[in-house]
């Protein structure tokens, strides 16, 4: 029988009976497959500690008969031990998880393996602010599937300006300049870079975490709404 | 106009109130505790005792704290000797200790005297140790934990820390530590539960008067520690 | 009723312990390993748990807890030093855990903590 090599994240794991696991993984070349890991419970199981969360794998499976596949090894290849140190980081990993699973049921891209890994090596990384690194993901996420607000101009086709003020318009995707409005210039600045470069670099802007806490109430509306969460 | 920068004021007011919460809901949740039992039993009034001590002593620590940040308080050095305030720390802290199943020994191995803040360095120390017995875990009432306070020399400097058996932390998770300090609800997870603000703060305030707290072993123990260089004007008096 | 506390503070465990093991079989751990471990002994009717935990924090626990099919159904009442306001204000965001309620402890005393917990008791039917 062939055995099939790959690399993997864990996208969701369910306990089965006694000592077995049912896994679903996410792929580069074949996006989602799910894996029945056979005695991973028990205390001597070779590959219990590889299927971790949070982590890259290397998998060897057999093809099943139905949808499920048969994994035979496991090895961990890096493990972003960090996430769980942190209840908003781990909050953020599993919400993560969840896009990208509800999102690959209809897409096959290896762009969303690309985007997970990253996710998990920005997250992983206690010097970046865990607000900043969720709306990057989401202005990512937005910006593939072609769902990303209008950050150039407002609904008037005018160029933001430094002294008006703006709410952000549903109905168009865009910000509406508006006397006492919720959002400044600045912070449309911030989605605009945010959309462009990772939370990385953005972490070099003065200011960045308080208005990264501001400003990502609204990215996770527009997600919630564009994407069907 | 919104000021954009989380200045080192801002963040020890939050680590105020985040390090308070614990004690306040423990004086709190044991007076009802003490209540519903039918009135005043001795045990629950030491705790509750012991715990608003704690919440008194972090109080005063913290806005020291911030006034050294803001360059609000002048730093008035005296000749002081680091076995005398550990000693008194040791006295102050032992009733949380003793809470939190966790003895204390003190190990002063040289009375050479340095220029200090006696009081600064005081609160320093007794978040230190705070944040060191409140990291034991509970429930663990079959192992008793100790800390233990050194001061012992070192060339042109007393070293004065508070040791544990099982601090595993190395420098540079320490320095991540304190680089990560706003951007992250817990600070030392690995080690407790608690926020471990208690560390930052001692930190500050021994920052403020140019000493620095780093991770130290000393007679197989690991803690937190810092340098006082000798006076030695003082030594030759 | 077997009630399972996860509680890292040596003195609110203590608190715990007195306050409800007049009326419940208590047993109580300060981590999130330890907590699964306890549940496989003996199945809890309830969990009370603490987020802010060390190595694996109470979010991660739930996610783990929540996989094994035993354990979806078993009631979980948050009851925490995090404010809730650093989690989505949505409802679904919790229920989507199973999660039954989610108390702050500063403002929450034991005996409303007591309220929530019987008010998880199933009704025996005669």
């Amino acid at each position: 029988m062939k055995q099939n090599v790959a690399s993997a994240i864990v996208l969701k794991r369910t306990n089965f009976g006694e000592a077995d696991r049912i896994i679903r993984v996410l792929t580069p070349e074949r996006g989602k497959i799910t894996l029945m890991a056979k005695g991973v419970r028990k205390v001597n199981s070779k590959i219990a500690g590889s299927i971790e969360l949070f982590s890259i794998i290397d998998i060897t499976y057999l093809l099943g008969k139905g949808s499920i596949e048969r994994l035979i090894s496991a090895r961990l290849k890096k493990h972003f031990g960090n996430i769980v140190k942190d209840i908003n980081r781990t909050n953020a990993g599993y919400d993560f998880i969840k896009v990208i699973d509800k999102i690959t049921e209809d897409e096959l891209d290896n762009v969303w393996f690309d985007l997970l890994a990253q996710s998990f090596e920005f997250l992983n990384n206690e010097s970046i602010d865990s607000n900043i690194i969720k709306i990057w993901f989401y202005l990512y996420v937005l910006n593939i599937t072609g769902h990303l607000p209008n950050l150039v101009t407002d609904t008037q086709g005018n160029n933001f300006t430094e002294h008006t003020s703006y709410n952000f318009s549903l109905d168009m995707m865009s910000f509406e300049p508006f006397d006492k409005g919720e959002y400044s210039s600045d912070q449309i600045k911030i989605l605009k870079l945010a959309s462009q470069y990772g939370p990385d670099k953005l972490m070099n802007i003065k200011g960045i975490n308080s208005l990264g806490e501001t400003i990502y109430p609204l990215v996770l509306k527009i997600s919630r709404i564009s994407l069907e969460l | 106009m919104n000021n954009l920068d989380v200045d080192s004021s801002h963040i020890l007011l939050k680590s105020v109130a985040e390090e308070l919460r614990l004690p306040l809901v423990q004086i709190s949740r044991l007076s009802e505790t003490s209540l519903a039992r039918g009135g005043r039993l001795l045990e629950d009034m030491k705790l509750i005792e012991s715990s608003a001590d704690l919440a008194l002593q972090l109080l005063d620590s913290y806005i020291l704290g911030l006034e050294f940040s803001n360059k609000q308080k002048q730093i008035d050095l005296s000749p002081i000797t680091m076995g005398a305030v550990l000693n008194d720390v040791a006295h102050q802290i032992h009733k949380v200790a003793n809470q939190n199943n966790c003895d204390i020994e003190v190990a002063i191995k040289t009375s050479h005297p340095i220029m200090g803040n006696y009081e600064a360095i005081k609160l320093a120390y007794i978040n230190i140790a705070n944040s060191l017995i409140t990291s034991h875990d509970a429930n663990d009432s079959k192992k008793r934990r100790s800390i233990t306070f050194s001061v012992f020399g070192n060339g042109p400097r007393n070293i004065a820390g508070v040791y544990t058996q099982d601090l595993n932390i190395s420098r540079v998770s320490w320095e991540r530590s304190l680089a990560i300090f706003e951007k992250t609800r817990q600070k030392m997870p690995d080690f407790t539960s608690t926020n471990g603000s208690g560390f930052y703060v001692a930190h500050t305030i021994l920052e403020a008067m140019s000493l620095t707290l780093v991770p130290s072993k000393h007679n197989g123990l690991k803690g937190l520690a810092a340098g006082f260089p000798l006076s030695h004007q003082l030594q030759l008096v | 009723m077997n009630i399972l506390f996860i509680e890292p503070d040596a003195i609110l465990a203590k608190s715990f312990k007195n306050y409800f093991s007049k009326d419940y079989k208590v047993r109580i751990t300060p981590s999130a390993g330890q907590a699964i471990d306890l549940a496989d002994e003996l199945t809890p009717d309830v969990i009370v748990m603490e987020l802010q935990l060390k190595h694996h924090n109470g979010i991660d626990f739930l996610y783990e807890f929540r996989s094994y099919i035993d354990w979806q159904d078993v009631p979980i009442i948050i009851y925490t030093i995090v404010p809730p306001d650093e989690f989505p204000s949505d409802k679904s965001f919790w229920s989507k855990l199973n999660v039954q309620e989610y108390l702050y402890k500063p403002t929450t005393k034991l005996s409303q903590l007591n309220s929530r917990i019987n008010d998880l008791i199933p009704i025996e039917t005669t």
